[in-house]
Order: C-alpha cells, then sequence, then structure tokens
C-alpha cells in the first residue's frame, strides 16, 4: 500500500456530518508527538484552549484500539454533563472479553443504567468510605512494610519497589489470596495494559479469567470468607444469585481498574514531590495537608481517558453526534479546563474549592476512589516519614508516558 | 441559610463529607444521606465549602433573603 493510499483511507474514514475544521490527528498515545522538553499534560492543556470539541482521526485509547476516529470533548462543563447523561453518552462498548472470544461484561463499567444500577448498589457498600476506613490499619501497614525494604539504601525503582508492589497488596486481600500469587498478578496486569502486542495482551486475559474462573468454583464448594467472591456469592441482583460469569466480570473489572491506577497516580504525584523538594518540606512540617495535596495532585495530574459510544443522534457542544460513533472522555481535559480552575497547570494545595473530576463524574464514578484515595494518601504520609528529601535520580528517565492511565514507567528515586 | 442536595445526581463522591462530615452525613452505599438542611450561622463557612467540593454540582446553598445560588 502506497502512503498515498493510507492517506486516502484516511480521508474516507471521516464522516460527512464532520465538520473539516474540527479534524485532528493527534497521536494521543506516542511520545513522539511531543517535543523535548513538553509533557502530555502541557499537549492536553493546549486542547482545553482550542475547539470544544474535535474529531479525532487517528486511533487515541490503548487496550481497546478502535481503528475509526473519534469525537474528543474538550471543556470540563461539558464532559461532566456529557458523563451525567448515560442515555446518549453509553458504556456498552465492545467488551473486553471479546479479546479472548467470549461475551461477559466488565461489571459495572460495561453497563449502562439502568442495569448498571443494581450492580453499583450491590457493590457500592463494598467500598464506601466507612469500609475504606476500616482498611486503613492494615493498609498503613502494608505500606510501612515495603518502604522499610528501601528507605536505608539511599534510593530506589520507585513503580517497581512499591507503585505497582502496595496496591496489588489490596487486591489480594479482597480476593482473599495469598501474597505468594502477588508476582504473577503484576505480569499479567503489565501484558493486559502495556504490552504493545495484543496477542500477549489476550492471553493474559485468557489466564487472569481462568484463575478467577477456578477460584470462584473453588468458592462455591467451600467456605464463604470476607472476600469479594464470597460477597458475590451471598449477594442478589434483581431477586436472583450472580452467575459465574457476572462474578467474573466484577472480579476482573477490579484487577483491572485497581492495580494499574493507583501505580500510575503514585508514579506521578511522588515524581512531582520529588521535583520539588520545598512540598516535602512543607508536607513533612505539617502532614495534615496531605489529603489535600493529594487531591491537588489527582486534580493537576489526572489519568484516566475512556471512549463511551453515541447511543442515539445527538446534538453536543455544537456538533452532531451520530448513534454508533465514539466519544472519548478524558479526565486531564476536564480537571485543567480554566473555565473550571484558576490557573489550572499550577499545583496549589491550598485551593479553597477543588471539585475535581479525575475519578470521573456521573453514575460511573470510580467504584475505587475512595480506597485510591486513601492509599495514596497513607503511601504520602508514611513516606514522607522515613525517607529523607529525595529527587530523581540523575540522567534517569522520568518522562510521562501518555495513554491511558497516563504514568511514570520508572522513576528512580535516589536520597 | 439552607442547602438542598438534588439526590438523583450525587455518584457517592463523598467530597462533602469530607468537608464536613457532620453536615453532609453518607449512607451505607456512601452517597448523600439528606436532601436539605438549615445551617447555622456558626456552620455557614463549612457549609458553603462542602457545597463547592462536590465535582457533580450537586447541592445548592439557598440565602435566607431566598435568592438561590449554586456554589
Amino acid at each position: 500500500m502506497t502512503s498515498q493510499t493510507v492517506i486516502a483511507d484516511q480521508a474516507a474514514a471521516i464522516p460527512p456530518h464532520v465538520p473539516a475544521d474540527l479534524v485532528r490527528n493527534y497521536d494521543l498515545l506516542n511520545y513522539a508527538m511531543l517535543g523535548p522538553d513538553e509533557d502530555v499534560y502541557d499537549f492536553l492543556s493546549s486542547l482545553t484552549k482550542g475547539p470544544r470539541v474535535f474529531y479525532n482521526a487517528t486511533p487515541c485509547v490503548p487496550v481497546m484500539a478502535y481503528s475509526s476516529g473519534m469525537w474528543v470533548l474538550t471543556r470540563g462543563e461539558d464532559i461532566r454533563t456529557a458523563l451525567q447523561n448515560p442515555q446518549i453518552f453509553s458504556s456498552a462498548t465492545k467488551p473486553l472479553s471479546a479479546v479472548i472470544g467470549e461475551s461477559w461484561n466488565l461489571i459495572p463499567i460495561e453497563l449502562d443504567p439502568p442495569t448498571h444500577t443494581k450492580y453499583r448498589a450491590l457493590l457500592n457498600p463494598v467500598f464506601a468510605p466507612m469500609k475504606m476506613k476500616k482498611m486503613e490499619d492494615q493498609l498503613r501497614a502494608s505500606a510501612v512494610s515495603y518502604i522499610e525494604n528501601f528507605a536505608h539504601k539511599g534510593g530506589c525503582e520507585f513503580v517497581a519497589d512499591f507503585g505497582k508492589r502496595f496496591p496489588v497488596h489490596f487486591f489480594m486481600n479482597l480476593m482473599g489470596l495469598p501474597e505468594d500469587n502477588a508476582a504473577q498478578f503484576i505480569q499479567w496486569e503489565e501484558d493486559v495494559l502495556h504490552s504493545p502486542d495484543g496477542a500477549a495482551g489476550a492471553r493474559a486475559v485468557r489466564n487472569i479469567a481462568d484463575f478467577l474462573r477456578t477460584l470462584i468454583a473453588a468458592k462455591r464448594k467451600g467456605a464463604l470468607g470476607e472476600d469479594i467472591i464470597s460477597y458475590c456469592l451471598k449477594g442478589q441482583v434483581e431477586g436472583r444469585s450472580l452467575t459465574d460469569d457476572e462474578i467474573l466480570g466484577i472480579c476482573m473489572l477490579q484487577f483491572i481498574a485497581g492495580l494499574d491506577t493507583v501505580t500510575a497516580a503514585l508514579g506521578l504525584q511522588f515524581r512531582y514531590l520529588a521535583k520539588n523538594p520545598a512540598l516535602q518540606t512543607q508536607l513533612r512540617a505539617d502532614p495534615s495537608l496531605i489529603p489535600n495535596a493529594v487531591e491537588e495532585l489527582l486534580r493537576r495530574f489526572s489519568i484516566i481517558t475512556v471512549p463511551k459510544v453515541v447511543a442515539r443522534d445527538a446534538e453536543w457542544a455544537g456538533v452532531s453526534l451520530k448513534a454508533g460513533e465514539f466519544v472519548i472522555f478524558s479526565t486531564p481535559l476536564a480537571n485543567l479546563d480554566a473555565q473550571e480552575f484558576d490557573r489550572p497547570m499550577d499545583v496549589d494545595i491550598a485551593r479553597e474549592s477543588n471539585p475535581h473530576t479525575a475519578f470521573f463524574a456521573g453514575p460511573h464514578r470510580c467504584l475505587g476512589s475512595h480506597l485510591a484515595r486513601r492509599e495514596l494518601v497513607i503511601a504520602m504520609e508514611e513516606w514522607l516519614k522515613r525517607v529523607p528529601e529525595f529527587r530523581i535520580k540523575a540522567g534517569a528517565d522520568a518522562r510521562i508516558a501518555p495513554g491511558s492511565p497516563i504514568c511514570v514507567p520508572y522513576p528512580p528515586l535516589t536520597w | 441559610m439552607k442547602i438542598v442536595v438534588a439526590k438523583e445526581k450525587c455518584v457517592g463522591h463523598a467530597r462533602c463529607h469530607a468537608v464536613a462530615e457532620d453536615l453532609f452525613p453518607l449512607d451505607d452505599s456512601g452517597y448523600i444521606a439528606v436532601t436539605a438542611f438549615d445551617v447555622t450561622p456558626a456552620q455557614e463557612s463549612l457549609a458553603r465549602r462542602g457545597a463547592r467540593a462536590c465535582p457533580e454540582r450537586a447541592i445548592t446553598i439557598v440565602e435566607d433573603d431566598t435568592r438561590e445560588r449554586k456554589p
């Protein structure tokens, strides 16, 4: 195929109702599009000053690599109100299970209300703030044990030594599994979410599904415990018990959504601290500022972008959306919009109010948000108590990687 | 001053509760448990901050002279 035919094919793929002046070709997954001193947030910030909505002709969501173009909303208010409107912006995109030739849904993220609401009602109490508060001591002990492994060593590989390990601890606990499996889970997670090789990603999905199915079958036969599979086996939706595929869909989502996201947020927050010793000093002197600092860093360095599918033709943000088209929802765009936040690129831990949507808006607000917040706060508190002023290791590559989640792949720290 | 919560818009961020847990109690699901309440002058500043923390913009402040406004 010549380069001309490629360009012709791309042009043909743009539907006629898309205004030509709103077509863009940003490769939102690639470093190459960024300048040498630019990070992906500079670029995303610039989008919030462009058109309210544009049509990106280049695929821009990993894992679910759609080949067609997608609408991108760029304003906080438009993003929020659209997320509050699942009648138009549906979550019933192609299920992840399709990569292994199956058809179960990730529950509840691949469902729309009112079905979605029934599963959320079942799961909300498991992740409610009061429930997470009861996990506090255990999470803290886990964070401390990891940090003490390297606090005296003068440095660490942040993601490998802490960022990946800490959130896995909770997942193992949630599933009622011993920590021996942690290394295997970390490898599967890496393959599902970060492998450039689609076949490796699909194999990992298959491995996790097989593992979870075996675990569910064993729980069905044995005594029920305090883990989430037992909770699902005891629970009901629409007056009936859950099927194995429903429980698998719930557990698989915990795996995909709960591990990598916290790792990515930890990496970005600690990268920022490493580059800003004055903030470290301030938070060490007054740890009561840490929860607000975590919120502000969640806003400034939001990580998640997801596609929704248009359920019926609609006018939105001045354009015509057609049923079946995809719309990209980017939490960084929502939270870097100057119409929503003063000086949005500044990190200001004293913001008077900070109603950010790092955990999304609308009915799909991140189910694990209260756990994630608690993990981030505990990590920062215990780290700053035990590790002296730290910085990025000289000469190390601690660039921010585009994608979803946006992350810092390997920030080595030194102190 | 009065606080009015559009409960149907609450999706359980619990940011109001994080600012003022006594003013904005939660149910067992972690969603807001109240729909409207009066605020004493001493609580006004805290109630405003709790209202402004809502990412869904589900909480309205009603001033005593009945002017309604969004936080």
